[in-house]
């Protein structure tokens, strides 16, 4: 863990440098670009649409690289800014199509369908359609615990929540789930 | 700590159903994904650092009187080509010098000029007018008050002495008056007989001069130096 802060700690410095800008920043996207990816993807669910905000939170981070305090790992600086990109996308969808909080789910959940190999009788799918059913801030909760494995300290400092809130949330995601899966 | 056996453990206790569920990705994606985005995203952020190219501050709204300033000048140049072309090429620099931070510290602190109170009365003058008023209206008051009194002092002689004549004694004095109106009237002549008290004609006076002795007259000459002498014998 520590190795692994020393070496965003150089990347960052090579990134402040001119020289070794392009370079340094290729490295970080490099390295965190498919956990990011995922990340968004499962709340996105379309690729080019999640393509579109991999595009925006990495133009982000070279925008605030040069201000970024090593207060928090770099990693975590990044993936706050994927899932606060991500929020605003689904914002701005559910606006463009006029969809109210109660349908969107129910958007998702279409999305998931016209998904190349979706098949709604297959597990892994039907957890895909349960979780869409969350409420934002747990379907994010679950998604970083059940498929990022991310421990609630880190989960804390990404999305400024308490751990016991966390806990919390998480109990009632996996409770939902359960819930859609057996009546499903 | 928080590895998958962990995270399955704290799954199972919430819900056995859930935490046997399959972690495996469903979603589907190229190989080459991750392979060419950062360098598709390194030509995103280029091609948008082309679109926000730094500008000076302030270029946009100062841009108009800049260009306005430019063209005067030039406007001023070509004028002077026509009248003097030896000064167009001359540096337009100020030969005069300011001290050190003059501007800097320069504090335009207006003067706190007391306002000049122009008063629409002055007592000063009023007090003038109205000495010069009072003099004047002492002066008149006097001569009022005089000219009555003799005006009254002469009317009540009038009537007291007129009151006192008779009527006989008015007429007598008109009469009188009358009377010396009429030998002022007179045109006669003022002649040495009609005025003298004395008849004097030429032979009186020659027997006047006949009975004052010779000797006399010629000491008389002599005293006065008359160098006219008559003998009247």
């Amino acid at each position: 863990m520590t190795q692994q802060h020393s070496e965003d700690e150089e990347l960052v410095a090579g990134f402040r440098e001119p020289k070794t800008r392009e370079s340094a920043f290729t490295a970080i996207v490099k390295k965190y670009q498919e956990r990011i990816y995922w990340q968004i993807r499962r709340l996105i669910i379309n690729h080019e649409d999640a393509n579109d905000v991999m595009q925006n939170v990495f133009i982000k981070a070279w925008n605030g690289l040069d201000n970024f305090r090593a207060e928090s790992k770099l990693f975590t600086w990044l993936y706050r800014i994927a899932v606060n990109e991500s929020l605003s996308y689904l914002d701005q969808q559910k606006k463009r199509s006029n969809i109210s909080i109660e349908d969107a789910g129910l958007h998702l959940e279409e999305k998931l369908h016209s998904e190349k190999d979706f098949d709604s009788n297959k597990a892994v799918w039907k957890l895909q359609l349960a979780i869409q059913q969350l409420p934002e801030k747990q379907r994010i909760v679950f998604n970083l615990r059940y498929f990022e494995e991310m421990g609630y300290e880190e989960m804390s400092q990404i999305l400024e929540t308490s751990v016991g809130a966390l806990k919390a949330s998480y109990h009632h995601a996996v409770k939902k789930i359960e819930d859609y899966i057996l009546n499903h | 700590m928080n590895s998958s056996e962990t995270i399955f453990s704290e799954t199972q206790a919430i819900s056995q159903t859930v935490a046997n569920l399959p972690t495996t990705n469903p979603f589907t994606l190229s190989k080459e994904y991750f392979e060419f985005f950062p360098i598709t995203l390194l030509r995103t952020i280029q091609k948008s650092e082309l679109k926000t190219l730094s500008i000076p501050e302030n270029y946009f709204s100062s841009f108009p009187s800049k260009m306005l300033e430019k063209i005067k000048q030039e406007d001023v140049n070509l004028e002077l080509e026509e009248l003097a072309p030896s000064l167009v090429g001359m540096q337009k620099q100020n030969p005069f010098h300011v001290p050190e931070n003059y501007f800097p510290s320069f504090h335009a602190t207006p003067k706190k000029d007391q306002a000049v109170i122009h008063t629409l009365f002055s007592y000063k003058k009023i007090i003038r007018y109205a000495a010069a008023a009072c003099i004047t209206g002492l002066l008149i008051i006097t001569y009022t008050i005089n000219k009555n009194n003799s005006a009254s002092q002469l009317a009540s002689v009038q009537t007291s002495s007129a009151s006192d004549l008779s009527l006989e004694s008015i007429v007598g004095y008109l009469d009188e008056v009358d009377e010396i109106k009429d030998g002022n009237d007179n045109d006669t002549p003022i002649t040495a007989e009609n005025n003298l008290l004395v008849d004097i004609n030429q032979e009186t006076i020659s027997q006047v001069l006949q009975e004052i002795p010779e000797n006399d007259i010629k000491q008389f000459i002599d005293q006065t130096g008359s160098t006219e002498y008559k003998s009247l014998n």
